[in-house]
């Protein structure tokens, strides 16, 4: 029995909803009943009339499956598929047609949508070396991946996640570099996932972390196609999911997001001092604020006379107690950045000027909040982006550690550094410890932590977690 | 319950810190800083006034100006011991006394006898840095710091920076509380402390009258201290000898440390003054025949020479005639002389003599102590050997 | 093996007890018997625990997958292992106490000013049993990425120090028998390699762990070594009022300070150290329970030990004196057991396999 051309193309409306950007053509030709059905939004509707349409429409003879599949002449994919897959190729972008004579079904790819092309992403600005990023499209993403692997050795394995979204993930790794547990552990955690809908590589990041409610994150992410490669040559494994510019690399580890691209574009020397650098603004940007109070509220004597002198002069107008103010301080620099970042652009500069009036002025001179307070606070703040990757957690950890130097003084600050090291040394990510090199001290993986030795003398590729083949260089 | 322990174990960490930091959150939260609730005190005086402890505390007093003006305050109390002196001032100051800050100790000549019991005190008892600087002054601690704070926005500034110096380039050894109680716990128990008095001229001054330049000019002069670098020598803790900035210069020449300098002569009734801009010294001590015999070989540099004679032309060209080079020697070893004279008439022997004999010949020495009733006694027997070399023009 | 640290992390916690209070105040005590010849004093009983170093690396080397409790139960029966392990039970907890007050009256006196005790113990208890649960290899990794911060801070405090270096100090000032005294009075300062012996069952031993260990050993060993010489060399005739040697060597000059108080670099090495030695120590008081009480979990050893220490440190143990005391009378005779008849015993043992072996 053939089934009925337009009571298919309707069945398959109806489970669309009857939406309105769901197209479909029905006509006869040579008293065999062809219908078309596409979603216009997610289609090229110019390769649709030109290529298949038109074509199809005139054409003298018998339009048959094998015919279609080879005479249309599109870039991408033209198939026979069956009737359960014909929802899902219409939801993806296809176009399905279905031969009423042959009770076939024939798919066309004719994908097209709106998509931001590869521009630099804000987060990773450089200033020498390449300035193309990921996009939403994970086609994209994956082009942009192999224009830097022209080897047969690059493996992508494609899975769908998310009952809803029905994503798009891809796994890419290096054969015969990349670990195989890594990439099953990755598979078996990929398949497992059982969600309504991915709509950021977040999402799946989460999944495939050891400890998913720690505040650390243990899986790696960048924005950039060169960063992903270079992740990838080490033997990691990168994880692409569409409509996410983010990609995830596994394994992660903490001195990961030390490092820069920027440093493998540059001198080694410069990119030695600015990984220091950036190691001391981290530092400064989670203790500076619980130290500063430890130091007013239990440990004046540790101040230097003047300094101590300055600092009394000008707090003693103040109304609140140290921790109320920097508690106070802390809360105003917060809700200014976040007003920062949610207001347009042309507003923001009178938002600078009325934060930089009302703290750094008004206030001051109102005698609300003290001068040293503000400094101290603005330089830890400042400070964050030292480590953007680290931002969220560092600003928590700035509020415990204010709290830990508020009540315990000096001692509860260092305290709460031994406890963050001795937390993260608990965590691994794929069988690397979180905070190697350093502990576990891996001698050979020095030559690229915080301090960078020249390209010529990285020989192997990192040690700290597990690979197949280590050499990199010989 | 079980259920209760097992929902809140993967927050154990949580909680533990969250009643931690709640058994002295509520407390800290309305703490003011400790600079408010404790005096911060950057000179101290101690007298002594009719067997009377009588203390006096520059206190840096917060003024919430806009400017950064440093305000302080002499305060002064007086009681029979030192903690009941102190504990007045706490309910006069209406904070808690420490000496994190204080930067000097000021003892009054009356007060320089017990001055072992008092340092002992305030660096056992209180927190009074052992790196303090330790000064003696003519009169009383009280008055001084009272003149030096009406002429001086900071004070204690100016007294540690002129003891710094004098550390420097005046005295042979440092002058804090540490050196101190060295020299005093040594086998020698000799000890110094530097010196200052008041300007009597600018401290009878009045300030003048209108003028905003000269009030604060006033307010910044150091010329109500005057700082001649003389020291005041101590055996066993007592007081026993204040040397005069000549012989202080002549134990100088001990000193590898202090390398200008000027030497003065004088001949036919002119003076000439020398520049000195380098010396090294090379000491020796040995023991012969049971006598001990102190070598002290200087190379002097001298840079310049300066004419003290209305009719005389600068000279152009710096040579040294062979007699001015003798002239030279001859201040020079006078100068040692003197100063070794005074240490050997009061046994206080303040550049280390002994421990360099016990350091470098310490079975021979230690033979021929046991040969003296007293060892303190062992300075008279000593033979000093100074050999001079000048260099230079 | 479970729960199993390299050999450099070995090597670090053994570099990390060897430091204890030796930075802080047995300089002073020492000076007060022995003056100059302290130094000797450290360096007789350094040279002690190189021999009982050696001893631990013959013993690791015959009983490669052994624990000591199981070496002392097959070697002098069970019930002597468990008295044995009680006495270690008792010298951990003393030494845990004499480390806290120790280091509490080197904050008081240094920067915290008041008596902040409540303060010091909840923070120390705190992160002790948090950390400890977190596992052995989570310990060792902690003290590994600390170490060389430790060792930065301590050789700036040196180098600090050396503004103020005059001369060397004088050796050979004092009798015999004050150095003796000395030696014995604070025997329980010392021997601090009985560590290794208790965790030697955790150690990935290989050929060349003994270098390692050896190295890291010696170069702690040598540092100490030196700051002693530099205290006695600035403090020649004072050196019993500075009970707070690390500090006190470095704010000797007025220059110095005005700058600031630059001890602080001195006050946070001491705070780090203080926290890995206490959790080292708190680790091996747990880990004696667990073997004393085998069906114990960890954390229930963890609440017991914390329970005792608290009672202990809050009632018997209150002041430093009493430690000091404690430590200097029968804390000796412990001490002497301890850390050099049991490891005579256990070249006893060596010896007598040896023969075994040889006559098989």
């Amino acid at each position: 029995m053939f089934f009925d051309v337009e009571k298919k193309i309707e069945e398959i409306k109806k489970k669309l909803h009857n939406s309105q950007d769901v197209a479909s053509r029905i006509f006869d030709k040579n008293g065999q009943k062809i219908g078309m059905i596409f979603i216009k939004s997610m289609t090229n509707e110019t390769l649709f009339s030109d290529n298949i349409y038109k074509p199809i429409k005139e054409y003298e003879g018998e339009i048959t499956a094998e015919k279609l599949v080879n005479r249309i002449i599109i870039n991408n994919v033209v198939e026979e598929i069956k009737e359960k897959d014909v929802l899902s190729k219409v939801l993806n972008g296809n176009v399905v047609i279905l031969l009423g004579n042959e009770n076939k079904f024939v798919s066309a790819d004719i994908e097209e949508f709106i998509m931001r092309m590869p521009t630099e992403p804000p987060t990773s600005p450089v200033i020498r070396g390449p300035r193309e990023g990921f996009t939403e499209d994970i086609k994209t993403n994956i082009t942009l991946l192999r224009r830097r692997f022209y080897s047969e050795k690059l493996v992508m394995k494609d899975f769908t996640v998310g009952r809803y979204s029905q994503t798009k993930v891809c796994v890419t790794y290096l054969d015969g570099v990349a670990s195989k547990d890594v990439v099953s552990e990755i598979e078996k955690k990929l398949k497992k996932i059982d969600i309504d809908g991915v709509i950021d590589a977040y999402y799946i990041g989460k999944y495939l972390e050891h400890y998913p409610k720690s505040l650390f994150k243990q899986i790696g992410n960048a924005e950039k196609p060169d960063i992903v490669a270079a992740k990838i040559l080490e033997g990691r494994v990168a994880i692409l999911v569409d409509g996410s510019p983010i990609v995830l690399t596994l394994p992660f580890i903490f001195f990961e997001d030390m490092q820069n691209s920027n440093d493998y574009y540059t001198s080694n020397h410069y990119a030695t001092y600015i990984r220091i650098i950036r190691l001391f603004g981290y530092i400064l940007s989670v203790v500076a604020s619980g130290a500063y109070l430890a130091l007013r509220l239990f440990h004046y004597n540790v101040i230097p006379t003047k300094f101590l002198i300055t600092i009394a002069d000008t707090t003693q107008a103040i109304p609140f107690t140290p921790f109320i103010e920097i508690l106070f301080i802390t809360l105003l620099f917060q809700i200014l950045y976040e007003v920062s970042l949610r207001l347009p652009s042309y507003l923001g500069l009178a938002t600078s000027i009325v934060g930089a009036l009302i703290l750094g002025d008004t206030g001051v001179n109102a005698g609300l909040i003290s001068p040293p307070g503000v400094i101290v606070i603005a330089l830890s703040k400042i400070a964050v982006y030292t480590l953007p990757e680290q931002a969220p957690q560092i600003t928590i950890l700035q509020v415990l550690f204010i709290f830990l130097g508020g009540c315990f003084g000096l001692y509860g600050v260092v305290a709460g550094i031994f406890y963050l090291v001795n937390y993260l040394n608990r965590i691994d990510s794929y069988g690397a410890p979180y905070l190697a090199p350093y502990s576990p001290r891996v001698e050979a993986d020095l030559k690229d932590a915080m301090i960078k030795k020249s390209l010529v003398e990285m020989k192997h590729r990192p040690m700290s977690f597990d690979i197949k083949n280590k050499t990199r260089q010989k | 319950m079980k259920r209760f322990l097992s929902k809140i174990k993967p927050y154990s960490v949580f909680l533990l810190f969250f009643i931690a930091v709640l058994m002295f959150f509520p407390e800290n939260l309305s703490k003011s800083a400790e600079s408010d609730r404790n005096a911060i005190i950057t000179t101290v005086g101690v007298d002594k006034v009719d067997d009377k402890f009588s203390v006096t505390f520059l206190s840096f007093t917060p003024t919430a100006s806009k400017e950064f003006v440093e305000v302080y305050d002499v305060v002064s109390e007086e009681a029979d011991s030192l903690s009941e002196a102190l504990r007045k001032m706490e309910l006069s100051l209406g904070k808690v006394v420490e000496f994190y800050h204080t930067e000097n100790l000021l003892i009054g000549s009356e007060a320089q006898d017990d001055i072992v019991e008092i340092l002992d005190y305030f660096v056992k008892e209180k927190t009074l840095a052992f790196s303090s600087v330790l000064v003696g002054t003519e009169g009383s601690a009280k008055e001084f710091l009272t003149k030096v704070h009406e002429k001086n926005e900071n004070p204690s500034n100016v007294i540690t920076e002129l003891m710094i110096y004098d550390s420097k380039y005046i005295y042979f050894n440092k002058p804090t509380i540490e050196v101190f109680f060295s020299g005093y716990y040594s086998d020698m128990k000799s000890s110094f402390i530097g010196t200052l008095q008041l300007n009597e001229e600018e401290a009878s001054q009045e300030n003048q009258q209108g003028g905003g330049d000269s009030e604060s000019e006033s307010k910044t002069s150091r010329k109500i201290i005057k700082n001649t670098g003389e020291i005041r020598l101590f055996k066993d803790g007592q007081m026993v000898y204040k040397m005069t900035p000549q012989e202080v210069t002549g134990l100088n020449w001990f000193q590898k440390n202090i390398t200008e300098g000027y030497i003065k002569t004088q001949q036919d009734g002119k003076v000439k003054v020398y520049h000195m801009d380098n010396k090294s010294i090379n000491q020796k001590v040995t023991m012969e025949d049971n006598q001990p015999i102190y070598k002290l070989n200087l190379v002097v540099n001298i840079d310049k020479q300066e004419l003290d004679d209305g009719k005389e032309k600068h000279i152009e060209v710096n040579k040294l005639s062979n007699e001015e080079k003798e002239l030279i020697k001859e201040s020079i070893k006078s100068e040692i002389k003197s100063s070794i004279d005074r240490i050997v008439e009061y046994k206080v022997d303040v550049i280390d003599l002994y421990d360099k004999f016990y350091r470098d010949e310490r079975r021979k020495f230690k033979k021929f102590l046991d040969t003296l009733q007293n060892k303190d006694d062992f300075l008279e027997k000593v033979i000093f050997d100074i050999q001079i070399d000048l260099l230079g023009d | 093996m479970k729960d199993c640290i390299t050999t450099r992390q070995t090597a670090i916690i053994a570099s990390i007890v060897i430091f204890a209070n030796k930075i802080l105040a047995l300089p002073s005590l020492l000076f007060q018997y022995a003056r100059g010849d302290a130094l000797l004093v450290f360096l007789t009983m350094f040279c002690l625990d190189i021999a009982v170093l050696f001893i631990f690396f013959a013993l690791k080397n015959r009983y490669r997958n052994e624990s000591f409790f199981e070496i002392l139960s097959h070697k002098l029966t069970k019930p002597i292992a468990i008295l044995i392990y009680i006495v270690l039970l008792v010298y951990f907890f003393l030494e845990l106490l004499l480390n806290f007050n120790v280091t509490g009256v080197y904050f008081k006196n240094q920067i915290y000013h008041n008596d902040e005790k409540l303060i010091f113990m909840v923070i120390s208890i705190s992160i002790f049993a948090i950390v400890i649960s977190g596992g052995f290899k989570g310990l060792a990794r902690t003290f590994e990425f600390f170490y060389y911060p430790i060792i930065l801070g301590c050789l700036i405090c040196l180098l600090i120090s050396f503004f103020n270096f005059n001369e060397p100090l004088i050796l050979f000032d004092t009798s015999f028998h004050n150095y003796f005294t000395a030696c014995y009075k604070y025997l329980f300062s010392f021997g601090d390699i009985l560590i290794l012996f208790l965790i030697m069952d955790k150690i990935k031993y290989d050929d060349k762990s003994k270098k390692t260990i050896l190295l890291y050993v010696l170069s702690t060993m040598g540092i100490i070594l030196f700051g002693t010489f530099i205290f006695l060399s600035l403090f020649p005739n004072t050196g019993f009022l500075h009970s707070n040697s690390i500090s006190d060597i470095i704010l000797l000059s007025p220059e110095i300070f005005s700058i600031g108080r630059l001890d602080i670099i001195a006050v946070t090495t001491v705070m780090f150290l203080t926290l890995c030695q206490g959790c080292i120590y708190g680790y091996m008081l747990c880990d004696l329970v667990k073997k004393l009480i085998p069906k114990a979990p960890l954390k229930l050893s963890i609440f017991i030990v914390s329970v005792v220490f608290l009672t202990l440190y809050a009632t018997v143990f209150k002041t430093i004196d009493i430690v000091i005391f404690s430590a200097t009378t029968w804390g000796i005779y412990m001490a002497l057991f301890l850390q050099y008849i049991l490891p005579i015993i256990c070249t006893i043992f060596l010896i007598g396999k040896r023969k075994k072996e040889e006559s098989s």
